[in-house]
């Protein structure tokens, strides 16, 4: 297998709990709390009293695989963009990301079942997130990249986001996101 | 813990003919679930509140209402709930990769085993209903008076004609060919989808009241501008027909031929029509060169006309083949032989008849802009392989007669450029689907026709500012709670 593991140094265990919220854990720890709110947005709030607003509604609409993350400053309430995935690719430090893509090298076959990816780019087909359309929506399909991130496991038993170093600065907004996207039921 | 059944109904991924069986005809190669296959397999589905195979699906199909429908053995409700938003139920059923990138691939029960085999529960609801029943489909709610010309019967525009009747516009749809159905008629075998499937669904839109002019190509027997003129909007969804060509010694021999131009001869008028008078000379040994599903199509029905030796030369791994991988594997049973890392460097004739491609073996490099490796030719590799023909499918670009026929604004590789209401450089003149993006998947096409679809309803009755996107309406609507339970209830 390319990915290498011990690269992976970030693990989250999402799982939804009997009242629909989902609980964040960190090495066998509750570190954070997912719950609805109206308007079809999400609010992650962490034991150390940080608050994340999370939405499908990317670029003025809502999309599929799409998340835009605001950071909420709990003493004053004004919001900072902290992450923005559009149909599953997003930026991080000047690289552009992908989730559910094949890393380079790895059979599409081994991807069928099992483990989805987080792979960095070697380059994008946008210069900006803003810019994807249809025409390189349809381009996505071929990405390969270098893998970052791993994500598996159903969200009621636990979602399970392994994430490398190189994320670890939007890791709990990007593995809850991941959670919302994929996982939830 | 959820209770999860982890392996799907069957075989993985699906009940298949056998292969010895199968090379011998055009036979579909899938076999289909009983009904007390289906509705064991739909009973898998976890029935999500918010369903990510909607997510992945680019027409919103309702697969979550389908399996709720089907557990319950009523194959009615399962039926309209999905034909709300998919006109060719019965072909994508066949043609979706759906576990490589759509439906089965989002499907949660993947994180826990096999995912749901929701291509083959659509496929018995669409078979159910067409040999059963034969449902009547809605009926506009009411008539606008405004007229739609849609240039090409391909899945964009036949869902967009499919969407604008729904909301009560007029659509007539201008086909070149004979048959409507655009790649799915000509670029698809019988062996993945019958003839009959499409026809059913063509005449099912018929009846709804789209009416399909065949056999006129718009810009040689009618031009663009009596379309506009007589029309409130038109839509060019011409598809992708311009081959990519290779440019290497001997290309032009005779034994040399497009796989594109191959897959429609063959399939154009129907295979029994081809068998009476086949027009490719192939002999017992078969070069096809490409990685992707054309190249994996015109090697299988290579295999199915001569029964000969049929080898694919693709010039990297398959690792990075963009072919779908459970394709791959049918071919190989099939015993369609694969050489990797090798490109054609001329073709070899006598007397002007191919006998022979000389290859290059490559290595791989540092990865290029799509971040596959690069393939990079090793010195003094080259090595010949006798053969009769050589089928060449790398690729398709858009199908550029109109536009440069008429002048519209084009973008790369020659496609219709629009605007984000897929207007093109002509006003009331839109276009979508594969002459707007390149070759894309079947159901891809069809979401953007009905995209481009509601941009047009949206454009003929001024409401352009109330645009909401489809993908929007669908999870505004349906991922609430009242909704789910209205559908549990029967209610939807």
């Amino acid at each position: 297998m390319l990915l290498d593991k011990e690269n992976l140094n970030v693990t989250y265990i999402l799982k939804k709990n009997s009242l629909g919220n989902s609980i964040v854990y960190c090495d066998n720890k509750e570190i954070g709390e997912i719950h609805e709110t109206i308007e079809m947005t999400y609010v992650l709030i962490s034991n150390k009293e940080e608050k994340w607003i999370l939405s499908p509604k990317v670029h003025g609409e809502i999309r599929p695989f799409s998340m835009s993350v605001l950071k909420s400053d709990l003493v004053s309430d004004k919001t900072n963009e902290v992450l923005v995935i559009h149909s599953h690719l997003f930026k991080h430090k000047n690289n552009f990301y992908m989730i559910n893509i094949t890393p380079e090298g790895m059979p599409l076959r081994e991807t069928l079942k099992g483990p989805k990816y987080i792979c960095r780019l070697k380059h994008s087909p946008v210069s900006n997130i803003e810019e994807i359309d249809q025409k390189s929506k349809i381009r996505l399909r071929w990405l390969r990249g270098f893998p970052v991130g791993e994500i598996e496991g159903i969200g009621t038993n636990g979602h399970k986001i392994k994430l490398s170093n190189e994320l670890k600065d939007i890791a709990l907004p990007l593995a809850t996101s991941c959670h919302l996207m994929f996982a939830i039921f | 813990m959820v209770k999860v059944e982890p392996n799907r109904i069957g075989p993985f991924p699906f009940p298949m003919l056998s292969p010895d069986i199968r090379v011998k005809d055009f036979s579909e190669v899938e076999l289909p679930y009983t009904k007390e296959q289906v509705m064991l397999e739909a009973e898998r589905c976890l029935l999500c509140g918010n369903p990510v195979c909607i997510d992945a699906c680019p027409v919103q199909m309702d697969v979550r209402g389908m399996c709720e429908a089907v557990v319950r053995g009523d194959f009615k409700t399962a039926f309209y709930r999905i034909r709300k938003t998919n006109p060719l139920l019965g072909v994508t059923a066949r043609c979706c990769p759906q576990l490589v990138e759509l439906c089965e691939d989002a499907c949660v029960m993947r994180w826990q085993g096999q995912p749901v085999s929701i291509g083959m529960i659509q496929r018995f609801v669409s078979d159910w209903e067409k040999n059963s029943l034969s449902l009547p489909l809605n009926e506009p709610v009411k008539n606008t008076e405004k007229k739609v010309s849609i240039i090409g019967s391909g899945p964009a525009g036949i869902a967009a004609a499919d969407f604008l009747r729904e909301h009560g516009h007029s659509v007539t749809i201008y086909e070149e060919l004979l048959t409507p159905g655009g790649t799915i008629w000509y670029g698809i075998p019988d062996y993945h989808v019958p003839p009959d499937i499409l026809h059913y669904e063509i005449e099912s839109i018929k009846k709804k009241g789209v009416l399909i002019k065949t056999g006129v190509k718009v810009g040689r027997d009618i031009e663009l501008s009596e379309l506009i003129s007589e029309s409130n909007a038109v839509i060019i969804a011409t598809g992708s027909k311009d081959v990519e060509k290779l440019d290497i010694p001997g290309v032009n021999l005779d034994g040399v031929f497009d796989g594109y131009k191959f897959l429609e001869s063959v399939y154009v008028n129907g295979v029994n029509e081809y068998l009476k008078n086949p027009q490719y000379n192939l002999g017992n040994n078969i070069i096809v060169i490409g990685g992707g599903d054309s190249a994996l199509d015109s090697a299988r029905t290579s295999k199915r006309l001569t029964q000969g030796n049929v080898t694919i030369v693709y010039r990297r791994t398959e690792n990075e083949m963009p072919a779908n991988p459970l394709m791959v594997d049918e071919a190989k049973d099939e015993d369609i032989k694969f050489i990797f890392l090798t490109i054609p460097k001329s073709f070899i004739g006598l007397n002007d008849k191919l006998n022979g491609v000389k290859l290059s073996r490559m290595k791989l490099g540092e990865p290029d802009e799509s971040g596959r490796k690069r393939p990079v030719p090793i010195p003094n590799e080259d090595f010949i392989i006798k053969c009769e023909s050589a089928i060449i499918s790398i690729g398709r670009g858009p199908n550029s007669f109109l536009q440069k026929k008429v002048g519209l604004k084009m973008g790369k590789k020659n496609a219709i450029a629009v605007d984000d209401h897929y207007l093109t450089s002509i006003p009331g003149v839109f276009a979508t689907g594969d002459v707007t993006t390149g070759e894309s998947l079947v159901v891809k096409a069809m979401g953007h026709g009905r995209e481009a679809a509601l941009r047009v309803h949206e454009f003929l009755m001024n409401k352009e500012k109330d645009h909401i996107s489809l993908y929007e309406k669908y999870y505004t609507e349906t991922t609430t709670s009242s909704y789910y339970q209205k559908m549990l209830a029967g209610k939807i």
